[in-house]
């Protein structure tokens, strides 16, 4: 790759595999607020992070 | 976001979609109501839980502070982190059918084939094939298009017929490994991921040797950098077919995927 800026180890940074994903509450697109947790339900899931809706 | 697509094979498997960024709420609203997102886009102004989950993006320009680096977590059903997937850089992120893909691997279903839980990957959009000395060799990608600086998935599958092998890394002397490489105008590759090969031994090496047999699969991540209307991206596939007795000369085969370039401008 290509790049000028150092790599970054994410294995080292945020939430670890294996350990319990940290509680998150924030509103939804609704301005719901929604516990992640709570939300799931017991269920598997998937939390994605993008970089935003606006550009 | 293509995610909407494949939503309702992930909860049919049984795995919950949250997406999580900077914008504020009317963001998401609007960003929702153009695009028929229903999960949940969860909306973190400011960047305190970005901050707190140690995922800012500290290499983001200053006018863009707040970002996260894009990425997926996978949980199991007791909400224990079971597979991460980041990219490097604040402008690379995963094309839709990349995700896609990241998804429905790491829930635990085969990427390629629909299942009976009805979760598939994308299928592919873009494939070439050609064969060589007893090996067919496929390329294709799960989508037509591009965005500059979306990562995107390259797979590259050799099918190779019986009695036949390919060398993995590392190669006994004066033989080639298997290897994949990308050409094209503002191209970046990262390396490609293989599957572990198996030991094997060959008359006349003395060390067991690391090869393929059957069929192998391997993904490798690029985007591009700049926006074209159309693109070629070449593969460049390179082996060496080998039976228990005689080998065929190192083979290199080119593969063509045009890509048609889209302008950052979300749709």
């Amino acid at each position: 790759m290509a790049s000028s800026t150092p790599e970054i180890d994410f294995d080292m940074i945020g939430p670890r595999t294996g350990e319990r994903f940290p509680d998150v509450q924030l509103p939804d697109q609704y301005g719901e607020v929604i516990d992640l947790h709570m939300a799931r339900a017991g269920r598997r899931a998937m939390v994605v992070f993008f970089r935003s809706a606006v550009w | 976001m293509e995610l909407q697509a494949g939503l309702a094979a992930l909860e049919r498997a049984g795995v919950s979609v949250f997406a999580i960024s900077y914008d504020p709420v009317a963001a998401l609203t609007d960003f929702a109501t153009r695009l028929g997102i229903t999960y949940p886009l969860l909306s973190d102004e400011g960047g305190r839980s970005i901050r707190s989950l140690g995922l800012l993006n500290e290499q983001a320009p200053a006018h863009r502070l707040g970002i996260a680096h894009p990425g997926t977590f996978t949980l199991d059903e007791a909400g224990r982190v079971i597979e991460k997937h980041f990219v490097q850089g604040h402008r690379v992120r995963p094309a839709p059918a990349a995700m896609l893909e990241r998804l429905v691997e790491s829930a635990g279903v085969p990427a390629s084939a629909p299942t009976s839980a009805g979760v598939s990957s994308a299928p592919p959009a873009l494939v070439a094939e050609a064969e060589r000395d007893g090996v067919r060799v496929t390329a294709w990608l799960g989508q037509a298009t591009y965005r500059p600086w979306q990562q995107l998935r390259l797979h590259v599958s050799l099918a190779i017929a019986s009695q036949l092998h390919v060398y993995a890394e590392p190669a006994p002397e004066g033989l080639s490994a298997l290897s994949v490489s990308v050409a094209g105008v503002d191209i970046e590759s990262a390396a490609t991921v293989w599957p572990t090969p198996h030991a094997t031994n060959v008359e006349g090496i003395a060390q067991p040797c690391a090869v393929y047999e059957g069929c192998v699969e391997g993904v490798m991540p690029f985007h591009v950098t700049q926006l074209h209307p159309t693109l070629e991206v070449e593969v460049v596939v390179r082996f060496q077919a080998c039976a228990a007795t005689l080998c065929y000369p190192p083979a290199t085969v080119r593969l063509l995927l045009p890509l048609t370039g889209l302008d950052l401008v979300r749709e």
